[in-house]
């Protein structure tokens, strides 16, 4: 093949999400770190199925879980909790697999905050996710190229299509 | 065969995919890209099915180059493109896709905190 080997690209991101809650700083934190109450939430969704390997919310602790769509547990999330502040903070850093094709590797902070003046008596709470990811991007051959030069064309037709502003 | 796409200006909005759309907007630049689908080309191979002069043809890859989808570099005489790997590729979804779940798990929290709840602690 005349192509040379160019491997997988990466691309870097930060995403931040904020959501405030009606509810005290101990009880958002305790739904990220008591085992049933996190399996009560944070499942995937749109009907996926999920299997969890290992939940263990310490320092130096693992989650491990297989999903996707039904019938194909094809996706693996590993997860190391790396610093757990109570009632304020967890900083952890997690790969995610598709089969034997690793997608990404994160740094993700989660900042539990009370929202209002006296901490001590506050049921509101601000939430900050901060995640840092390296994303994979498979398309190293000339059919997955042109696979992707398809799908941004799909794209772009569904853009042109609706019209105006997007 | 590059499929045909209505040829008119996409909305203005700012962020690189939109970049790559402006630039894939236009037929001959399609034809471009599909090319180096198939692997790098200097600007003559580029410009031998377009039947385009060599100006216009170094237009419409600085258009290329400039919405980060192709890149070349000059050896001589000999201007050598290639696509950029990310540009047509799957990253940009997937962080949009993680942006999403993450909308979706703090929905599903919100959720769960609305109701009523055991006092539980956790262990530290």
């Amino acid at each position: 093949m005349a192509e040379p080997a160019t491997g997988r690209s990466v691309e870097h991101a930060t995403i931040v999400v904020e959501r405030r809650f009606p509810a005290p700083p101990h009880r958002v934190w305790a739904a990220w770190v008591v085992p049933d109450a996190r399996g009560r939430w944070d499942v995937p969704g749109d009907g996926w199925e999920h299997v969890e390997h290992e939940r263990d919310v310490r320092v130096g602790g693992r989650d491990s879980i297989s999903f996707g769509p039904p019938g194909q547990l094809r996706y693996r999330a590993d997860t190391r909790y790396e610093d757990l502040v109570a009632d304020r903070r967890l900083l952890f850093t997690y790969t995610v697999w598709d089969g034997d094709a690793l997608m990404s590797v994160s740094v993700t902070t989660v900042e539990v905050r009370p929202a209002g003046g006296d901490a001590a008596a506050t049921d509101l709470t601000d939430l900050t996710v901060t995640e840092q990811a390296a994303f994979l991007d498979g398309r190293d051959d000339p059919v997955q190229r042109r696979q992707g030069l398809e799908e941004m064309l799909d794209q772009l037709d569904a853009r042109l299509s609706q019209g105006g502003r997007s | 065969m590059v499929r045909q796409v209505p040829n008119h200006v996409v909305p203005h909005s700012t962020g690189s995919v939109d970049g790559v759309f402006r630039a894939l907007a236009d037929p001959s630049r399609r034809s471009m890209v599909e090319r180096l689908t198939r692997g790098p080309a200097s600007v003559g191979e580029l410009a031998r099915p377009l039947a385009m002069s060599l100006p216009s043809v170094l237009q419409h890859l600085a258009v290329l180059e400039g919405a980060g989808v192709v890149r070349s570099h000059k050896a001589g005489r000999v201007r050598t493109c290639q696509l950029q790997p990310a540009a047509l590729g799957t990253a940009g979804d997937w962080i949009s896709a993680r942006r999403a779940d993450w909308d979706r798990r703090l929905d599903a929290l919100a959720t769960y905190l609305a109701q009523p709840g055991p006092e539980v602690g956790a262990d530290g």
